[in-house]
């Protein structure tokens, strides 16, 4: 057992903490840590930070370690803090419309236990059900639905976080209008495990509409669907999602699959035929297809779950009034990928926000591969910047996140993160180097 | 801080303490207020004006401050704010306590004081009036105001030129051989052709409803309106007799006393109001009808100003619930329908009749109800237009600008003509139109209403 | 409330200073004068009075920049103020504090309806917003009562809700980006629509801020597109626990109406008294309305259910609206109440408790127990649909021993609040009124976490000082 792995199990059981060859599933980004702990309670997390603290460690909140590639990798990993053994739903009120759960319970869990009294929660993180609650409040990337519900930070209503020198802050409530004090809990949306460990959370659900149905259009090319998208985008109904589908080179067998938009709409059913009307009536077409209830839920959870098997994952954005335009400039990465394995590249965008998910199934390596698509990149991120967008590797090979930052430049409003990081982890002992300076 | 002298200025507000407390500091009226649109203090908003009275009564402030005195005085008395308040507070009322506080506590400027002693007296009245239609009637007030030099120092002779030259009729419609075609070839400006100022004697136009049916009806006959917009008066006369009125002579009634309430001077308002109390009550009347808004406004308010007098008060409250808006007559399904007008008209709501009468769609009804004349809807209609008495005058710079946004409203609507409910506005909005070189002509509703009727033939054979 | 005796008047400051600030924003827009800073004393909360050493009133970012800069120079105390309505006393001055209004920054600085997408000055009018928008078929959601007067750049401080929240959510999630400047006069950008970055969400953390990181002095606000259509109704009860347990239903029928209101007898009796009368009962317990909006086809459905499931909680009476005259005759008991109330007491403290919606029942009773005890009249106007309850207390501040009462009872309320699982504010601000009580809700840790958050955008503590968080052994000082 190495040093750190002996002196927390010390502190915890045995059974708490692994080390060796087991922790290697737990890399991130290369980077293996010395041990991945498993607390099952917020003292735990609290002993282990403040151990952390004292020794000098670098600890790395990983949840159930679904998504551990995902953004800027720490500057190192000694000590990785898993969810998994706090997993529980703690309280669920449908009356009152909240949940609340441990960290580690997946968002899975917690649609099914909603989905008993006909409710839900608006939570589609890339990853789809099986991330963890705390994962999806840390990385805080909003899904489709985020049109007609907002993003993850809209959902949430309070969290208890053990901040980097082990102190439990119990943050936000229970009720949605809430304004006793500052609302430092937006601040935990979006940490990547910087500010502390969310230990639990307590979130918004929703009445479940009568009728989900999702409604798939068809268009000739992906400057045509884009523009379509952004149509359906501007008009006047209360859309839950409308979703962008380039499908990849190879998939379907050939280019034969053509680019799809795909509007989600939870209402009623009056509601939902007035819409539809109305959305085929702006299309000038009608939808090539219709799908109601599981079915219309399936296609968004494959939205979600598109990402998996990527070797590299772009979200390219500007106003979304301009998809058509963000869209156009995909055809640029022409070079960095390999069109003949898997799907080559496909893309994904949510037209309500503009923003546009570029999902590359195997990068070209050939000789210098990485400093090209750095380049490539780099230039591509800076002309967005320069027309208010941005450019973020959602996740990438190691070789090329080591190159290139996850994130733009901050501005000015840098100036505030490291005096936040002091705030709630004075020793920065957790995931140093994850949020952009 | 309090003192024998600021109380008894204070006097006139702290008998209004009762009204003062309603008020919950909410702000609702900040953004109603073209005061503090424009300019963001706080002192020059209702709620900033009313916490200033509230601090007199607690003796916090004194009444001759020049604070007190400069932000009561910058209010344009336009009262937009009341409607808006959630606790209905009496912000006309209690304004005018506080402008009583202020004219005691200080000498009012000359000319106002000039003025008003003119509108108390009859004589001085109809002797400055004459003066006043002379030089109009010259025909070169107009051109005077044009063309004297922009800026400050000229800016009141500049304006009030413009506003006498604006108190002409220029509305002269003519039946047009296409009357189909709503256009500028529909009308012209009629220029020194208009109506002459006297008073014409009453006549007997016939109607459908036989002997005056619909009630007998005094008309205020007023300063300002009978001096310088008699042909309104006639116009008022003619068309509620069209409309089975029975409309009678009331001699003896002069000034209203609005400008002197609105000013602060409480006692002449008094005197102005006994007098005419007693000369219209004696008429025994069913309907006072009012033609000004402002005036209007005050002889509605009689009640409230003669309450504390024992010999007056309960028949000024009889004869301020007898009175009416010329509008309030006419309009409505019993109005009668003259002939086409084939126009463009816009409405501007006055102050003192959408705040403080509450008529906003009787003036609207009666232009609606006459044929072929489109009513185009006024941008802000019910913001005020920076008239207010003697504003643009006393007040040039932010009376001014008030004056220009209304200005640009009128003319953004294409209209050819532009009707309001009261003599000072149609002057400042006049004015402002003559000084922009604009062709949009200004009226009363009810002389539109008029010339329908004329053409319709309702006074033929008189 | 019950406030202390009016200060001593501050220092005003001196020549050579005021002669600086006048050069950046013109002679008229510094105030000065001891008896025009009257009107700057309370905002719309009048139980405080504070006057400021000055009140200062920029046009733009960079005139904003430059006052704090030579404020903070001198090392002088800064009050962000809006319109003034809210009801926290959270635009008072407190000590030597000088007040920064934004009465003159106005303007709309961009409209996007592509992108659904508008830039304003924090000064705007919230309703002035919408009307700006309505042209495109947009308008902005989040509609506090004040909506008429009250401006952005305090619904940003204050994170505001409003009526329609239940459906559409608070300030927070309307707004994407600000450009704030901070104490020492730099201007930052925060946030921006169409880009996403990495950082923390310093945008969020600073929408409900309450004046205290920051000037906001551009507001960018995403809009949504209107309504196709909107149902309004009106329950009548005799108990207002069946208008509770209507409220109840309601949500678990799945049904999200735009708008949850219930008002209580003692209100519904005080605007059937005043000149607001709405034609409500008078011998009624409870007044629900509940409005629906969306796409036209679905509304007769979810109006009907909503139908049902009032009148078998117990309704005595339901009023449906169609029209638009109609729905604001249901709305006008709801809407007027405040100023109804006004009309019936001298003086009025309103509360703003939530508590979770079922809870709500529990906690009226609790409210009217209090009431009883204290002998003072309480009058309930609420958001029942996110619990966000409004306890109106009467009284008459001539009469102290009234004021301790109110005083204590506002306190127990909200203890009550918390105790159900709720919190001491839903939107009306913590500011100066409530402060006191934040350690109802928040433990030491929690505070002491808000407070060193407030020193990253404040570290010599001089932005809105004394509001918010409790006196602590460092409160309003510099950051360690």
């Amino acid at each position: 057992m190495n040093p750190v792995a002996d002196l927390l199990s010390q502190r915890l059981s045995m059974a708490q903490v692994v080390d060796g060859f087991e922790t290697e599933r737990w890399a991130i980004c290369g980077r293996v840590p010395q041990a991945v702990v498993f607390p099952e309670s917020e003292e735990q997390v609290a002993e282990i930070l403040s151990l952390s603290s004292e020794e000098g460690w670098h600890c790395v909140p990983g949840g159930r370690g679904s998504w551990l590639q995902g953004g800027q990798p720490p500057e190192g990993v000694d000590v990785l803090l898993s969810s998994e053994r706090m997993n529980e739903i703690s309280a669920y009120e449908p009356a009152d419309l909240f949940i609340e759960a441990q960290a580690g319970a997946l968002l899975g869990d917690l649609q099914r236990a909603t989905s008993e009294c006909r409710q839900w929660l608006a939570l589609d993180p890339p990853g789809g059900g099986r991330g963890s609650v705390g994962a999806t409040l840390a990385v805080g990337t909003a899904g489709p639905l985020e049109a007609g519900f907002g993003s993850p930070r809209d959902q949430l209503l309070g969290a208890t976080l053990v901040t980097g020198d082990g102190r439990v802050l119990g943050l936000g409530g229970r009720v949605v209008k809430n304004v006793a004090g500052f609302d430092i809990l937006k601040l935990v949306v979006g940490s990547w495990g910087t500010l502390g460990m969310i230990t639990s959370a307590t979130l918004r659900v929703h009445p479940t509409a009568s009728m989900d149905r999702t409604l798939l259009f068809g268009a000739p090319d992906p400057g045509a669907s884009a523009a379509l998208a952004s149509r359906f985008a501007q008009a006047p109904l209360p859309l839950a999602a409308v979703e962008l589908l380039v499908p990849g080179d190879e998939e379907s067998g050939g280019g034969a699959s053509r680019p799809l938009v795909a509007v989600r709409i939870l209402e009623s059913e009056d509601a939902a035929d007035e819409a539809e009307r109305l959305l085929a009536e702006r299309a000038g077409v009608a939808p090539v297809q219709r799908l109601e209830g599981e079915h219309s839920a399936a296609i968004f959870a494959n939205v979600g779950a598109m990402e998996e098997g990527s070797d590299l994952v772009l979200r390219l954005s500007l106003l979304p009034a301009r998809l058509p335009e963000l869209v156009e400039i995909t055809s640029q990465l022409g070079g960095l990928y390999d069109p003949s394995a898997g799907w080559g590249m496909r893309l994904a965008a949510h037209a309500h926000s503009g923003v546009l998910r570029v999902m590359i199934a195997k990068m070209n390596r050939g000789e210098g591969w990485a400093d090209g698509a750095k380049d490539l990149l780099s230039d591509l991120r800076r002309s967005l910047e320069a027309e208010g967008g941005s450019l973020v590797v959602s996740q990438g090979p190691p070789e090329l996140v080591g190159l290139l930052s996850a994130w733009g430049e901050l501005g000015p409003a840098g100036s505030f993160t490291a005096g936040i990081q002091a705030a709630f982890d004075p020793a920065s002992v957790l995931a140093r180097g994850r949020m952009p300076q | 801080m309090k003192n024998k002298s600021d109380t008894a200025l204070a006097a006139a507000l702290w008998a209004q303490e009762d009204r003062l407390a309603p008020c919950v500091h909410c702000g609702f009226c900040l953004p109603a207020c073209p005061t503090y649109v424009r300019l963001g203090d706080e002192n020059d908003s209702p709620r900033g004006r009313l916490h200033l009275m509230r601090a007199v009564v607690e003796g916090r402030l004194a009444p001759d401050s020049q604070a007190f005195q400069t932000h009561i005085d910058r209010c344009l008395g336009c009262r937009a704010c009341e409607p808006v308040c959630p606790s209905s507070v009496a912000y006309g009322v209690l304004l005018e306590a506080a402008r009583e506080s202020v004219f005691r506590a200080r000498k009012t400027p000359f000319a106002a004081r000039t003025l008003l002693a003119v509108f108390s007296s009859g004589v001085l009245t109809r002797w400055s009036m004459l003066l006043a239609r002379i030089v109009r009637g010259l025909g070169f007030a107009g051109f005077a105001a044009r063309s004297l030099p922009r800026g400050r120092t000229f800016h009141p002779v500049r304006f009030g030129l413009a506003m006498l030259e604006a108190s002409r009729g220029r509305l002269r419609l003519e039946q047009s051989s296409d009357s189909g075609a709503a256009g500028a070839s529909d009308y012209r400006a009629a220029g020194s052709a208009a109506p002459s100022g006297s008073v014409a004697a009453p006549s007997h136009g016939e109607t459908p409803w036989k002997d005056g049916s619909r009630g007998r009806v005094a008309m205020l006959r007023g300063c300002v309106q009978a001096g310088l917009f008699a042909r309104v008066n006639d116009a008022s006369e003619r068309v509620l007799r069209a409309n089975g009125y029975q409309v009678v002579e009331v001699r003896g009634q002069g000034c209203c006393g609005a400008l002197h309430t609105h000013a602060g001077d409480a006692v002449r308002a008094r005197e102005l109001a006994r007098a005419n109390v007693r000369a219209l009550a004696a008429a025994d009347v069913d309907f006072v009808a009012v033609n000004a808004a402002g005036c209007g406004a005050a002889l509605k308010e009689y009640g409230h100003l003669l309450e504390a007098d024992e010999e007056c008060g309960e028949a000024a409250a009889a004869l301020a619930d007898s009175t009416r808006d010329i509008s309030e007559l006419i309009a409505g399904e019993a109005g009668r329908v003259g002939a086409p007008l084939p126009a463009r008209v816009t409405y501007d709501a006055a102050c003192h009749l959408c705040h403080a009468q509450g008529l906003r769609e009787e003036p609207l009804m009666l232009l609606e109800a006459i044929p072929e004349l489109v009513v185009l809807p006024l941008r802000d209609a019910e913001e005020c237009c920076g008239g207010a008495g003697i504003y643009g005058i006393t007040h040039a710079e932010l009376g001014g600008e008030i004056g220009a946004d209304k200005i640009s409203a009128v003319v953004e609507t294409g209209a050819e003509i532009v009707a309001t409910g009261n003599p000072g506005c149609m002057m400042q909005i006049g004015a402002g139109l003559i000084l922009d070189e604009s062709d949009v002509i200004t009226c009363h509703p009810v002389e539109l209403l008029d010339e329908s009727y004329r053409r319709a033939g309702f006074y033929d054979g008189r | 409330m019950a406030d202390e005796p009016p200060s001593i008047l501050p220092d005003p400051l001196t020549k050579e200073l005021r002669d600086r600030l006048c050069g950046v924003v013109g002679d008229a827009w510094v105030i000065v004068d001891a008896d025009r800073l009257l009107a700057y004393e309370s905002d719309g909360l009048t139980a405080y009075r504070r006057t400021p050493r000055a009140v200062v009133l920029p046009k733009s970012t960079d005139e904003v920049s430059h006052v704090l800069s030579i404020l903070s120079q001198e090392g002088i105390p800064v009050v962000p103020r809006g319109a003034g309505t809210g009801l926290s006393g959270g635009a008072l001055a407190d000590g030597d504090a000088v007040v920064v209004g934004t009465a003159r920054m106005t303007s709309m600085l961009s409209l996007d309806p592509d992108n659904r997408l508008a830039r304003v000055q924090p000064g705007m009018i919230n309703a002035n917003l919408t009307k700006a928008a309505e042209p495109f078929g947009l308008y902005y959601a989040p509609d506090p009562s004040s909506q008429s007067a009250c401006t952005l750049g305090g619904n940003v401080a204050e994170n505001s809700g409003g009526p329609h929240c239940l459906k559409y959510g608070v300030t927070t999630r309307y707004v994407t980006g600000l450009t704030v400047v901070t104490y020492d006069g730099e201007i930052v950008e925060l946030g921006g629509f169409g880009r996403e970055r990495g950082g923390y969400d310093l945008l969020g953390v600073f929408v409900g801020s309450e004046g205290c990181f920051g000037i906001a002095t551009e507001i960018e606000v995403r809009l949504l597109p209107k309504p196709e259509g909107v149902r309004t109704l009106l329950a009548i009860f005799d108990r207002l626990e069946d208008a509770g347990t209507a409220v109840t239903e309601i949500m678990a029928e799945g049904l999200l109406p735009a708008a949850l209101e219930i008002i209580d007898g003692p209100t519904i009796r005080a605007v059937e008294a005043s000149v607001f009368a709405a034609g409500y009962p008078t011998d009624a317990e409870a007044a629900l309305v509940v409005e629906f909006d969306g796409i036209e086809a679905g509304l007769a459905g979810d109006v009907e259910r909503a139908v049902a499931q009032c009148s078998r909680a117990g309704a005595r009476e339901v009023r449906t609206a169609d029209s638009a005259e109609e729905r604001l005759a249901l709305w006008s008991g709801r809407k007027k109440a405040f100023g109804a109330m006004g009309q019936i007491a001298n003086d009025l403290m309103v509360q703003d408790g939530t508590v979770p919606r079922s809870k709500l029942t529990e906690v009226l009773g609790r409210i009217s127990e209090i009431g009883a005890r204290y002998d003072l009249t309480i009058a309930n106007v609420f958001h029942a649909g996110d619990g966000n309850l409004h306890p109106n207390l009467l009284f008459d501040r001539s009469n102290e021993d009234e004021v301790a009462r109110v005083n204590r009872a506002s306190k127990e309320i909200m203890a009550v609040c918390v105790e159900a699982g709720g919190t001491i504010t839903g939107e009306h601000g913590v500011g100066l009124d409530k402060r006191r009580y934040m350690s109802l809700v928040h433990g030491p840790d929690e505070l002491d976490a808000m407070r060193r958050i407030k020193w990253v955008f404040d570290p010599l503590g001089r932005m809105n000082p004394g509001k918010v968080l409790p006196d602590g052994p460092d409160d309003g000082k510099e950051a360690p």
